[in-house]
């Protein structure tokens, strides 16, 4: 049954009020970026660019923008193997451990990241290291593995095990088998997957804001200025922080969703 | 338990088995287990001077519930967030039921556009709120237009503020596990009910809405722990009196230094996650799950 | 007989309190074409998969070449499986997937192409070297899976109910393109199906396997015409079990007392019999001939006569027992006599196509 007009249109004013809460706080932040302000006035009448242009010589923010890339490409990748290796046993088997084991791998993502963030101090307090770089990838790992393990898991699935044994009977080795066949076929959830990681890793917060040593992260960094109140050069980072964000997320939802998405309507014509 | 003897032995053990079982279960118990275990050791410990001893006292749980101002904390913090959730998921009901009915290209512009605020930065979204926040801000200068100046000040640093904050923040995150809930059902039920005569209303407060119900849980219960593990919003926004119980642990850990404490409350934010979750798995009819 | 290839012995098999194979003794030689039978739940792919190296026997010896094949995996043995759902490699061009067991054994590229091609052709599909599986028919990917194992050259291929997913037509091309096949390669070939007319069509030799045993191994012919036991005579098309009792037991002979009269029956040696025991007498419809009431030792009446085109099927039922009904095939034309409904006939048959068994 087709939806009548009223529903349409009631249901298009909330859309667009919906709309309103969530995009109108970034419009005005990125309006902000375009134009003067003072205090958190937006000047209208004098568009600028400055902003932008101090951006490239705040060192602090380029810094923190690389540390965040290669937490994120580093994280991502550890999250992969990681998740991998569990996908695989979990797919070979019938054990007990199984259950046990997806439990551990999502408790982290489960629980408020501030948990996993304060479980993981205590604990590298407890064994004796340093905060560091490397704190912050291994607490993003845990995060992310989930999101990998699940992305895996679901795809190696569906890859049929009669495949595995096909490789074998033909004589491969269990990590030739590994390498040409099952490999390829997990080519696309892997690279949803990274792509989905990398997202998340990105913008991950709460956890890297506790475990972070000298080093931060682009978000710790934004947070870090942000508490000094507003400026101009946040609004900037605001932008371009935006703009990959939208990109990012183009491609997620063309590779994470892709077909998915064009199906029949609820209620709509068969 | 029918068990077809023929196709039970199908899977074939990956790799040789020792070695591969180690690497499977480094990260999971080296990086997870351990952690959360010495978490709940610690709660049971507490600080004597500039040190943490471990003396095994459940004197950090008794003062949560003994101390008035922790208690508060902790209800004010859960009605908050039960206050958010119902919010964010009353107003994600409407948007996902909107994509749900739309085709092709409209529903891949919808989703679009309510997906990309989720992998936007959070910390931004919380600055971008604050902008609007203030007290010459764009929500004051609203509210000041159409005349209710008298509340300029409601939102201003303070629990509104970080309620308003967190729904804002928090609707996309509400929308889509209402949307796939809802594309689950089938259009032949929605077929049938007119076929014998439904009006539509009648179908959908019948027939829609329940069959969603375990979407709109999710929602519930995504949202709610999202919002109650949040301790850079009232931070940001909560001013001197937005203090939730992520902003009270967060301070253990930092200038108050009772590492034991924090991990006390801690565990109690975790138990009302886990009892969360745990209702909206019973809550859920089994054959939705 | 000649020395078998493939050996198995006394293999058991359980999974947790569930028997699966109870005592498997099978041989396969050289160049043969074995087939393996049964209802599904029997345990017949259980052997395919044991053999293959997918599961381990709970207990008993598998051979080879006279060599223990016990704790070898799989890639280490000499045989190849199509499997049912033929597990083509999806990402990989047929020719990579024909190719794909010489790849792994580091055989150089360009021989490989050019031992595929010749894989393929034998298995007629010439110029599909480079598409995808998901662009083949099903036959013709059961085809690729055929080419697939074929090119390593292994002593015994392993095919687990291969035509169990292709429509009628097409499954009786490959029946007999398998049989040729196996003739050409000269390799042995173990077929698993469920399917008694295939089995009948394809073996050398058939192997019977009901709920973990092995019921018979014998040629189609033998197991036709010569069942060992009622399961066996029962598998295969309609066939009359005719009780009686052992009047008479000689070293070659049997005389048996039925419902339709006394008649001697030639013994197989495997038959055990003493006077009073009761037995079965297998005959085959179509063997069975109907001649005038007095002109035979056997007698009975006519119930009902039913034209089914070319084959006509009686019904005659015995005078002592009316339970005791034997159905009789014969060509419609060449009915030689009138039959009345209620009639008295004799009943004759060759003395070697009778078969007698014990209940």
């Amino acid at each position: 049954m087709k939806p009548s007009r009223a529903t349409w249109l009631i249901l298009g004013a909330l859309a667009l009020l919906v709309f309103v809460i969530v995009y109108g706080p970034i419009v005005v932040t990125v309006l902000g970026a375009f134009f003067e302000t003072r205090g958190s006035q937006i000047d209208f009448t004098k568009p600028t660019i400055a902003s932008f242009a101090a951006l490239g010589s705040d060192e602090s923010v380029i810094r923190a923008f690389c540390v965040t890339l290669i937490v994120c490409v580093v994280a991502s990748t550890l999250a992969i193997v990681a998740g991998t290796t569990a996908a695989l046993h979990y797919v070979s088997g019938h054990s007990v451990d199984r259950s046990v084991l997806q439990f551990l791998i999502f408790v982290p993502f489960v629980m408020p990241p501030m948990i996993t963030g304060l479980a993981l101090l205590i604990f590298f307090r407890d064994v004796g290291i340093a905060r560091s770089l490397a704190t912050v990838i291994i607490g993003h790992v845990i995060i992310l593995l989930a999101v990998a393990y699940r992305t895996i898991v679901v795809r190696l699935s569906e890859i049929s095990s009669s495949l595995t044994e096909a490789a074998l009977d033909l004589g491969a080795t269990h990590w030739q088998a590994f390498w040409l066949v099952t490999l390829p076929n997990l080519k696309s959830a892997l690279i949803a997957a990274f792509i989905l990681c990398f997202a998340l890793s990105f913008d991950e917060t709460l956890v890297t804001i506790l475990v972070t040593g000298g080093e931060s992260t682009f978000p710790v960094r934004l947070w870090a200025m942000m508490r000094l109140g507003f400026s101009p050069s946040v609004n900037a980072i605001v932008v371009i922080v935006l703009a990959i964000s939208s990109i990012a997320s183009f491609l997620a939802i063309r590779f994470v969703l892709g077909t998915q998405i064009t199906q029949q309507p609820l209620g709509g014509e068969v | 338990m029918n068990v077809n003897p023929d196709k039970s032995e199908r899977i074939v053990r990956q790799f040789g088995r020792p070695l591969f079982y180690c690497f499977v279960f480094a990260v999971p118990l080296l990086l997870i287990a351990a952690p959360f275990a010495s978490f709940l050791a610690i709660s049971v410990g507490e600080v004597k001077g500039s040190d943490i001893v471990m003396s095994l006292t459940l004197k950090n749980f008794v003062r949560i519930v003994e101390d008035p101002l922790y208690f508060q904390v902790v209800w004010k913090t859960i009605s908050l967030c039960l206050g958010v959730s119902i919010v964010t998921t009353c107003l994600g009901y409407p948007i996902a039921y909107l994509i749900a009915i739309s085709t092709h290209s409209i529903r891949y512009a919808l989703i679009c556009i309510f997906s990309i605020p989720l992998l936007m930065n959070y910390v931004i979204k919380i600055y971008a709120m604050r902008s609007i926040l203030g007290g010459s801000g764009v929500l004051n200068k609203f509210l000041e237009i159409i005349g209710i100046s008298g509340l300029s000040n409601l939102f201003v640093f303070n629990l509104n503020a970080v309620f308003l904050v967190l729904a804002s923040i928090l609707l996309p995150f509400a929308i889509f596990p209402i949307f796939i809930a809802l594309e689950r059902i089938p259009n032949s039920l929605l077929h049938a009910a007119a076929d014998l005569g439904a009006s539509r209303f009648f179908t959908f407060t019948r027939i829609i809405l329940p069959l969603s119900m375990p979407g709109v849980a999710v929602a519930f219960s995504f949202t709610f722990v999202l919002a109650i593990g949040d301790f850079i919003t009232p931070q940001m926004v909560g001013g001197p009196t937005g203090f939730t119980l992520g902003r009270v642990i967060y301070s253990q850990f930092g200038l108050a230094f009772n590492w034991p404490f924090g991990a006390a409350l801690s565990i109690v934010l975790m138990t009302i996650v886990m009892v969360t979750i745990a209702l909206t798995v019973f809550v859920t009819p089994r054959r939705a799950r | 007989m000649a020395s078998s290839l493939v050996k198995l012995r006394k293999i058991v098999k359980t999974y947790g309190a569930i028997k699966v194979l109870d005592g498997i003794d099978l041989d396969i030689g050289n160049d043969e074409f074995v087939v393996v039978l049964g209802p599904s739940g029997s345990g017949k792919t259980t052997i395919l998969r044991m053999i293959g190296g997918f599961t381990q026997p709970s207990s008993g010896e598998i051979e080879f070449d006279g060599m223990s094949l016990n704790g070898v995996p799989i890639n280490k043995r000499p045989f190849n499986t199509v499997f049912q759902d033929y597990a083509l490699f999806p990402h990989m061009t047929v020719a990579d997937n024909v190719g794909f067991g010489l790849r792994v054994r580091g055989v150089a590229s360009a021989q490989i192409t050019a031992e595929a091609a010749n894989a393929l052709s034998l298995v007629e599909l010439k110029g599909f070297a480079d598409r995808y599986p998901a662009q083949l028919s099903g036959g013709q990917r059961q085809r690729v899976a055929l080419a697939r194992a074929i090119i390593c050259k292994p002593r015994l291929i392993l095919l687990d109910e291969p035509l169990a997913a292709l429509d009628a037509s097409l499954r009786r091309q490959m029946q007999t393109f398998l049989k040729d096949l196996q003739r050409e390669i000269k390799t042995s070939f173990l077929f698993i199906t469920h399917d008694q007319e295939e089995a009948i069509t394809m073996a050398d030799r058939i192997v019977i396997v009901d709920r973990g045993v092995i019921c018979q191994t014998a040629t189609p012919r033998q197991m036709y015409y010569q069942p060992d036991n009622l399961l066996v005579a029962t598998f295969f098309g309609d066939n009359n079990l005719i009780r009686g009792t052992a009047a008479e037991v000689s070293e070659k002979w049997v005389v048996v007392e039925t419902p339709f009269g006394t008649c001697r029956v030639q013994a197989p040696e495997t038959l055990w019999a003493t006077v009073k025991d009761p037995l079965c007498i297998a005959v085959r419809p179509e063997n069975v001939t109907l001649v005038a009431a007095d002109a035979a030792p056997l007698k009975g009446r006519v119930v009902s006569v039913e034209f089914t085109g070319p084959i006509s099927v009686i019904k005659v039922e015995s005078h002592s027992d009316p339970a005791a009904v034997l159905n009789v095939k014969c060509l419609s034309a060449a009915k030689g006599m009138e039959l009345a409904i209620g009639g008295d006939v004799g009943i004759s048959w060759q003395s070697e196509d009778a078969w007698p068994l014990h209940p």
